[in-house]
């Protein structure tokens, strides 16, 4: 994972994610509409310098420069070269689109602020979810939360000092363990369970 | 009102549900025998095995979680005399009266093949329990082929004498009726079974039949050695089964199945990508729009084209804006107009506070969403958004037109695209199929005008290859098909000046002229009564049909008849869709048609119909009515990206000419659905997608 992570950095935008493996031909075919996709305001993106994360999906191995493409209301949302989007509040993924099986909205409860804190609790989560017939799916998560131990992790090739933060989830579905590294106070790497579909994400903020 | 958020379905964490064995008929069974269980409920499984002179091919549909329903198509070789053998089309149904208790078992009534030509008829009463979580026993009684071995004096003759005997099958005309004066007549038998599931892959059964393959001993030589059948199978790492049976000691049978829940696509949310950002009014982009002398219609266009959608009219009244959108990409109606909504938010100045969206589908509005700005700014990312914003939009009939965008008309668009054209069930050749190209094109030439045709060319097939001329004593208004496929190539499909309008409240009109379809030219019209919110819709078409030459080309034959039907849509919840038709078909009979369908919410669909008409049984023919099984797959649902496209097939056992109807394109409650309750509502989580 670190070293793919590191390739992508070297390379941005390189390693897109084959979410969109369809050949044109195929979509001519099929009827299938290339809709939503910008590569230039991607690109313009870039050029103004928005802030970077990668971001990974676990069970993949693979990974995706994101960019930051708007922060209001406390939430960011990143975009990657193929119009997938990850939205973030407090550094806890709330919302993915264009993956699959999406997270349609999350509602993380304290989860961010105790991860700031890095405190423990005992926290709710509600997942919602687009069931497979466009209905919503709600999966409701009792979470523990506590710290772990500082850590010292490699970001652009510095060693940085943070605190772990681990929130063990639980639901009669199934369960998830997320882990975030903050430095003052700020996520700055994590592991984080988007759906069933997808497994968990790693993301990492990338330095200026 | 709406049920948005069901509860959840299975949970897609946790896909462990119990595997059903299916039997050699395809249904949930042991070897041959069947079983009181049921599939998961919306479950659509493919099944098919072969042995020495027989093979059996069986789509089987979980109706409901208590009815499940199966269509075969099986071939028996010399099975009707030393040459001649049988090609077989049968369906079977299957209710589970009682469910499986802590003590008590499953309970189920079956009748098999009880509409076919009666080769494999049986009823069947059958108890199942499970003993262990990997053990399933079943005992049952059967009647007809399962009440033939072993059989002893049905118990049901207390109740009546006539039960004692069965009728025989009279012959072919005789066939595809329901023959419910054979229903649980004559001998009876005893039957069990038991299922195990002896690893996570490995299935084994083993069954006592009480079926004594008589005409297969008759006339096919069979060796019915014992009445015990064992069989066992292996589940494929991607989800299909293989297996191996013994029958009766004496026949090695090879079979493969495999099963779907159409309610899981593989990827639920779909990989379209992300919807533009809403635009907060107080956020910079206010600045930015400010600057500019206002916004751009150009620059609206584009962002609309860029999302799939097309602007059909524009206009502003005071603080609310009305637009009617034209969805080309979207399958859920909500999709699209989430995302035309996200637009306006980035678009439209900031006093504009309301916005009101006309999906727009051949220059008709079929509906009106009415948005509050505000609402999209605070629910995007709204833990309950959904619900929320599905409850404060207003949803209702759009009435006026709107101020036209001009830009708009002339609209065309072309698309070359591959054909697959199947024809099934020919004696001389069960699967004949035709591949090919075809060009169609569709034009706007103003508001509700649309020009649309389709060439098709064949690359190879070998459906110009039919030698069976028709029979029927009807006109042939279906049944030349084969003079139709030997004739035609390359064939103008549809070519079709077609006018949509907007009679009143509520109601929706076309009038098409043109070659309507690959048999029939003429004209049709028809009107539709549909609020937006209701369950049901009324509509009545009239049509002149004239024959077209075999060709397929301008021509046409001296065939012509006036046609038409009233018809009733109603949509009875939890997915089920009913259609009722009623009026006078191709061959100048008169009945009607009635159609139940499964719709699932992501636009899946299976549904059945039949229709009786005065043109009797007798002269229909073969198969004595029309009747037959629909199956509609979208693209969307087959590979998560944007498209209104999709697969539709119907599988009828035998066409012939009685209860033939006309295939005019773009029939309006097709039209307005994705846009009227309860769909739109049904499918709104899409809305923030």
């Amino acid at each position: 994972m670190r070293g793919l992570l590191l390739s992508c950095l070297l390379v941005l935008g390189a390693c897109t994610p084959g979410a969109h493996p369809i050949s044109a031909s195929f979509e001519a075919a099929f009827g299938i509409g290339r809709v939503g996709t910008s590569p230039d305001a991607f690109a313009a993106l870039r050029a103004s310098g928005a802030p970077v994360m990668l971001a990974g999906i676990e069970k993949e191995g693979r990974a995706v420069a994101m960019l930051r493409s708007a922060s209001r209301g406390g939430i960011e949302t990143w975009r990657s070269i193929d119009n997938v989007t990850l939205s973030l509040r407090d550094g806890i993924v709330i919302a993915s689109r264009g993956l699959g099986d999406d997270l349609l909205i999350g509602d993380p409860g304290a989860a961010g602020a105790v991860v700031a804190a890095a405190g423990s609790a005992l926290n709710i989560r509600i997942h919602r979810y687009l069931d497979g017939t466009d209905g919503v799916m709600i999966v409701s998560y009792v979470c523990d939360m506590a710290p772990r131990r500082a850590r010292k992790i490699a970001m652009n090739k510095q060693q940085v000092d943070t605190v772990l933060v681990e929130e063990k989830c639980f639901a009669p579905s199934g369960g998830f363990t997320n882990l975030y590294w903050t430095r003052a106070g700020q996520v700055v790497q994590s592991r984080q369970y988007l759906s069933a579909g997808m497994g968990a994400l790693a993301l990492r903020l990338s330095m200026p | 009102m709406l049920v948005l958020a069901a509860p959840s379905r299975g949970q897609t964490q946790t896909q462990t549900h119990d595997r059903v064995n299916l039997s050699l008929y395809g249904m949930p069974g042991h070897v041959e025998m069947p079983s009181a269980l049921m599939q998961p409920d919306g479950t659509l499984s493919f099944s098919s095995n072969i042995r020495d002179g027989v093979s059996r091919n069986a789509l089987t549909f979980q109706i409901s979680p208590r009815i499940s329903g199966s269509f075969r198509y099986a071939y028996l070789r010399n099975f009707a005399g030393p040459t001649e053998s049988l090609y077989d089309r049968s369906f079977d149904l299957r209710y589970q009266a009682v469910r499986e208790g802590a003590a008590m078992p499953a309970i189920a009534v079956g009748l098999q093949d009880f509409g076919g030509t009666g080769v494999f008829g049986a009823e069947y009463l059958v108890a199942s329990k499970r003993l262990r979580p990997d053990v399933t026993a079943s005992a049952g009684i059967g009647w007809g082929r399962l009440g033939s071995s072993g059989s002893f004096r049905n118990p049901l003759s207390v109740i009546d004498g006539r039960f004692d005997r069965r009728p025989d099958v009279s012959g072919i005309s005789d066939t595809g009726r329901v023959s419910l004066d054979r229903f649980f007549r004559g001998k009876a038998a005893v039957f069990g079974g038991v299922n195990w599931q002896a690893t996570e892959r490995l299935h084994l059964s083993f069954e006592y039949s009480s079926d004594a393959q008589r005409v297969e001993r008759r006339t096919m030589g069979f060796d019915h050695r014992t009445p015990f059948n064992i069989a066992a199978s292996y589940r494929l790492k991607w989800g299909g089964e293989i297996g191996l049976a013994l029958l009766h000691g004496s026949a090695a049978t090879l079979s493969y199945s495999f099963g779907f829940d159409p309610a899981q696509p593989r990827f639920p949310s779909g990989r379209e990508a992300a919807p533009p950002m809403v635009v907060p009014r107080d956020d910079a982009m206010r600045q930015i729009w400010r600057r500019r002398a206002g916004p751009s219609r150009d620059d609206l266009v584009a962002a609309f084209r860029g999302q799939g959608l097309r602007i059909t009219s524009l206009q502003r009244d005071g603080n609310s804006v009305t637009v009617g959108v034209s969805n080309t990409v979207w399958g859920a109606g909500a999709q699209a107009i989430g995302r035309a909504a996200r637009l306006l938010t980035a678009h439209m100045p900031p006093d504009v506070e309301t916005f009101r969206i006309r999906p727009t589908d051949k220059g008709m509005a079929l509906a009106e969403v009415v948005i509050r700005r505000a609402d999209m700014e605070q629910l995007e990312y709204a833990p309950d958004g959904a619900w929320q914003s599905y409850v404060r939009a207003q949803i209702g009939d759009a009435t006026g037109s709107g101020a036209v965008m001009a830009q708009a008309y002339p609209g065309m668009a072309y698309r070359l695209a591959p054909y697959l054209s199947p024809a099934i069930f020919d004696p001389d050749n069960p699967v004949r199929a035709d591949f090919g190209a075809q060009a169609a094109f569709e034009g706007a030439l103003a508001p509700g005008v649309v020009l649309s045709g389709a060439l098709r060319k064949r690359i190879l097939g070998n459906r110009d290859q039919v030698t069976r001329v028709s029979n029927s004593i009807l006109p042939h208004v279906r049944s030349d098909v084969g003079l139709f496929d030997r004739a035609a190539d390359p064939e103008i499909s549809y070519l079709t000046v077609e006018r949509f309008f907007r009679p009143g409240r509520n109601l929706y009109g076309r009038a098409t002229l043109g070659y309507l379809e690959r048999m029939y030219g003429g004209i049709s019209g028809e009107v539709l009564w549909k609020p937006v919110a209701s369950r049901l819709g009324l509509g009545i078409e009239m049509n002149y049909a004239r024959q077209r030459d075999f060709d397929v080309l301008f021509g046409f034959q001296d065939y012509d008849v006036f046609t038409g039907h009233a018809s009733a849509y109603y949509d009875f919840g939890k997915s089920y869709i009913g259609q009722l038709d009623v009026g006078r078909y191709l061959a100048g009979d008169m009945g009607f048609t009635v159609s139940l369908d499964r719709a699932f919410g992501n636009g899946f669909r299976v549904g059945a119909f039949f229709t009786l008409t005065d043109a009797g049984f007798k002269d229909f023919g073969e198969g004595s009515f029309d009747k037959g099984i629909r199956l509609s797959i979208p693209v969307n649902w087959l590979v998560g990206e944007a498209s209104r496209n999709g697969f539709a097939t119907t599988i009828r056992p035998v066409q012939r000419d009685g209860g033939a109807r006309l295939h005019v394109r773009n029939r309006l409650h097709d039209v307005v659905r994705d846009y009227h309750e309860p769909e739109l509502g049904a499918r709104w989580a899409r809305f923030w997608r």
